[in-house]
């Protein structure tokens, strides 16, 4: 039976995904007119807030396209499927102390496991458009899948080790009298590009790749669709980031001296939209990196790192 | 069909910096590559960019943004490329008569709006004669009618996307791997202009390729013949979108060629203002070029910082020639010498822009600087070992411009003193001012770019040395046409003349004869355009590279479609 509560606590959940997102959207316009070198007092006032939700309403007047000879039930669900399945990680989010939808004691397995899937319907999503571009954005979505899968996999097992637990609550927890970005700079960074490899972001938008694929990926989608796919990947990003803030930037405490004078939530927003802004930006300095560079990087470079990392954290946890 | 006609004159109602409508744009046809240029300057037009939003994919347009000439070809690939639009949208036509000096003459390019060929479609017509800037392409968009309602009712399915899948038996999906042939153009995202090359891929690797030209041909040539001498350098003018000037200054020298007097000469001032707007106008499209790199790398923040600086050197190049709007600029070359002087305001703009542009290459344009380490490193090995073109290559290829330099050839027209005639030497100025040909090695993609940079370097001094040393004296020869017309008899007059347009060598042969009851007129002109040579090695190239790769290798070329196909 479900109670009252947990239904409020659903529909939490969905606001919370929508608000984020949009905002999400409003940093990612804001680093990429900022990147063009524009400062940011030429935006639409008031500061351009309105803007994402003018271009949806654009979006949204547009007819969702029947594909002729599509595949459709693949094509057609892909967008609901991503974004049901990043609603259900966002269940997990430890948001304040006593803010989280649901405390698992497996949570960052869920996080793992669940999120996986959300390559598999960009790869149902570009398979199902029967379009020769979209064979290739799905190879290039299937052949970057395992990177960082396991690159993500390996650098969170250090604050795993760290805070012997898998509960993202209790992981926030441990941080209380130090934040593991200090004790795991490297497992950090080795989270921060295999986050922005999984959030489908610039460098490594390959199936995604605009220019390249004439649109990869969502190239074939309008109207409604597309609107709830640009969703879906807006709410991965932030996911990405409020997930990485829980495992190494201390969550929803306040800075260490400052101490909290901030509600828990606001810290925790605050931190999150900082580290996405963090990971954007950069996305926005670097050329878009071939297949085989992101599989080398990954598979070559962040895998190994990962692995010394483990074995730091261990060495930590040992002797100091 | 509700036309809207709107040609610059009228004042739109609504203020589109007052506007907060979004508009989706496609940009296709030979003039986007400019018009995306513009668009893409940050500072000018940051309120516009953010409200009129550039698309990749036609189902997510609003407008389907057809800028300049289409011709047959291109026609079909538009009305295809119109069926996938989802709907509600609509066409704006602009500048569809650009580049024809006389569109009645017109052989090859339609002159009529494609609303004929299309049944049920908002198809819409501005600006039709005129080179567009951005505010005025804002303000055509913003003035369209609301969008028609989308039709909810019809179920029916609609075009699906460009290539489909081939459909196969049980027995063929086997194991074996099949390679595939992708169309790539002559309308894609990444190339700019209709340029379309066929490939095909064994996964992302390209085995074969095959270039598909035509979709920018205009026929200028031969809409140039039959007409008085005097109206011919407009012809040379429309070759390139990109360096109309370059265009304008070789058909204008042949021209010379027949027409000077012996004892005549052309001053030396008209020939040092000819040099500083064409390395003006090389700078601008080297400028480009690379900006146009960059945004295939994905690294549009850059190149809208590029493309500013590019801002900043045509409007200097338009003060410097006075030009009162886009299509006057090929105006400034006269037969016999340029239309206007030098002006102060113009010198004081050039001095400030030249100090820019030398800061700027040294400062932030080598490539440590621009991207930071990591960045420098991604940057490079993107672009390092990308379409080598080896030197026997190159030459056997009639490679020409920053294309060949870079690969190793120190061979610059500039600095070729033979010119067919002795009239009007600009290769001797060149001289004059300690001109030396650039040359990189390597030859591959990272070399080509580092020999557009170094040229914006060279070229810069080039402008501040002739500033130094303008000659005095007249800026233009008077020509007296109709008193040169006993020289010529039935038998038609030739010149041959060739300069370094900032794609490379350029020339243009032409022919003039007398016929009666007309006067003297354009027996024939023939223009040997660089970008051509570069197209036909292409396919060539371009085997053995991955598509993102290939993509690269395309815009590191400076291929301009129209300028290739005349």
């Amino acid at each position: 039976m479900m109670s009252w509560t947990e239904v409020l606590n659903a529909l939490a959940v969905l606001g919370a995904v929508l608000v984020v997102a949009y905002f999400t959207a409003y940093l990612d316009l804001c680093l990429a007119t900022r990147a063009a070198g524009v400062s940011l007092t030429s935006l639409p006032k008031p500061l351009g807030i309105l803007q994402p939700l003018c271009i949806t309403f654009n979006l949204l007047t547009k007819r969702d396209n029947r594909l002729a000879r599509a595949d459709h039930l693949l094509f057609r669900t892909a967008p609901i499927v991503a974004f049901v399945t990043i609603l259900m990680v966002f269940g997990i989010i430890p948001w304040g102390q006593a803010l989280i939808g649901r405390d698992l004691n497996v949570g960052l397995f869920f996080f793992l496991a669940i999120l996986g899937p959300v390559t598999i319907t960009l790869m149902n999503a570009a398979w199902g458009q029967n379009s020769k571009n979209g064979v290739l954005a799905t190879f290039r979505a299937g052949a970057i899948l395992f990177s960082y899968e396991i690159t993500i996999g390996f650098a969170i097992i250090g604050p795993v080790m760290e805070a012997q637990s898998l509960s993202l609550e209790k992981i926030v927890a441990a941080q209380h009298s130090i934040w593991y970005i200090v004790l795991q700079p490297l497992g950090f960074a080795i989270y921060l590009v295999a986050a922005l490899m999984m959030s489908f972001r610039p460098p490594f938008d390959i199936p995604l790749a605009g220019s390249e694929l004439a649109g990869g990926a969502l190239a074939e989608y309008s109207g409604g669709r597309f609107v709830l796919y640009k969703l879906a990947l807006n709410a991965l990003a932030f996911l990405l980031a409020a997930i990485g803030v829980a495992l190494f930037l201390g969550g929803w405490q306040g800075l260490p001296l400052i101490g909290p004078f901030l509600p828990d939530w606001l810290w925790f927003l605050l931190k999150s939209f900082g580290l996405l802004a963090l990971m954007l930006w950069c996305g926005y300095q670097l050329p878009r990196l071939r297949v085989d560079q992101m599989l080398a990087l990954a598979w070559k470079i962040l895998l190994p790192l990962a692995l010394l990392n483990i074995v730091l954290v261990g060495i930590v946890a040992l002797f100091v | 069909m509700p036309a809207l006609d709107y040609n610059g004159a009228a004042t739109p109602t609504s203020n589109p910096y007052n506007s907060n409508q979004v508009c989706n744009y496609l940009l296709v046809g030979q003039g986007a590559a400019l018009i995306e240029a513009e668009m893409l300057v940050a500072p000018r037009y940051a309120r516009l960019r953010r409200l009129l939003l550039s698309q990749t994919s036609p189902r997510q347009a609003d407008v389907l943004l057809v800028a300049g000439p289409v011709n047959l070809r291109l026609r079909k690939a538009l009305l295809r490329l119109s069926r996938q639009l989802a709907a509600p949208y609509q066409i704006l036509e602009v500048g569809n008569k650009v580049g024809l000096p006389d569109p009645k003459q017109s052989l090859y390019t339609q002159t009529e709006s494609l609303a004929k060929f299309l049944s049920g479609v908002h198809v819409h017509t501005a600006l039709q004669d005129k080179l567009i800037t951005p505010p005025q392409i804002a303000h055509a968009l913003h003035a369209l009618p609301p969008l028609p309602a989308a039709i909810t009712t019809n179920k029916q399915a609609t075009e699906g996307p460009g290539d489909l899948i081939p459909q196969r038996s049980s027995e063929d999906r086997e194991m074996a791997t099949e390679d595939l042939t992708l169309s790539l153009g002559p309308l894609h995202p990444a190339i700019y202009g209709p340029l379309r090359l066929i490939l095909t891929l064994d996964g992302e690797q390209v085995v074969a390729a095959t270039a598909d030209s035509g979709y920018a041909h205009r026929g200028l040539e031969k809409a140039a013949e039959g007409h008085p001498p005097a109206a011919v350098i407009a012809y040379g003018a429309a070759l390139d979108g990109l360096a109309p000037l370059a265009g304008a200054v070789v058909v204008a020298q042949a021209l010379e060629a027949i027409m000077l007097p012996e004892a005549a000469k052309l001053s030396k001032r008209a020939i040092y203002l000819r040099v500083i707007a064409l390395e003006l106008e090389r700078i601008a499209s080297h400028l480009f070029t690379t900006a146009r790199l960059l945004r295939t790398l994905n690294l549009d923040g850059k190149a809208a910082q590029v493309l500013e600086e590019r801002a900043k050197v045509v409007s200097a190049l338009e003060i410097f020639i006075q030009a009162v709007d886009n299509a006057a600029v090929s105006a400034y070359i006269k037969a016999g010498g340029v239309r206007n002087d030098l002006t102060p305001a113009a010198f004081r703009m050039l001095e400030e822009v030249t100090g820019r542009l030398r800061y700027w290459t040294e400062q932030e344009f080598t490539p440590p600087d621009l991207f930071g380490w990591v960045g420098r490193y991604a940057f490079e090995s993107r672009l390092k070992g990308l379409g080598i073109i080896d030197t026997d290559t190159a030459l056997e290829y009639c490679l020409s411009g920053p294309n060949l330099r870079a690969s190793g050839i120190k061979l610059d027209v500039r600095t070729v003193a033979a010119q067919t005639n002795n009239y009007n030497d600009i290769s001797s100025v060149y001289q004059e001012l300690g001109f030396e040909p650039i040359v990189v090695k390597g030859g591959d993609a990272f070399s080509r770019y580092h020999q557009r940079i170094a040229e914006i370097a060279a070229s810069t001094s080039l402008i501040k040395k002739a500033l130094k040393r303008l000659p005095a004296g007249s800026y233009q020869y008077k020509l007296e046409l109709d008193e040169l017309k006993p020289q010529f008899g039935m038998v038609p007059a030739e010149a041959s003349s060739l300069i370094e347009s900032p794609r490379g060598l350029l020339v243009a042969h032409l022919a003039l004869t007398l016929v009666p009851g007309k006067g003297l007129v354009v027996e024939r002109l023939r223009l040997r355009t660089p970008s051509w040579a570069h197209y036909s090695l292409l396919p060539q190239l371009l085997v053995g590279e991955r598509l993102d790769d290939a993509l690269v290798v395309i815009n590191s070329l400076d291929i301009a479609p129209d300028e290739a196909e005349r």
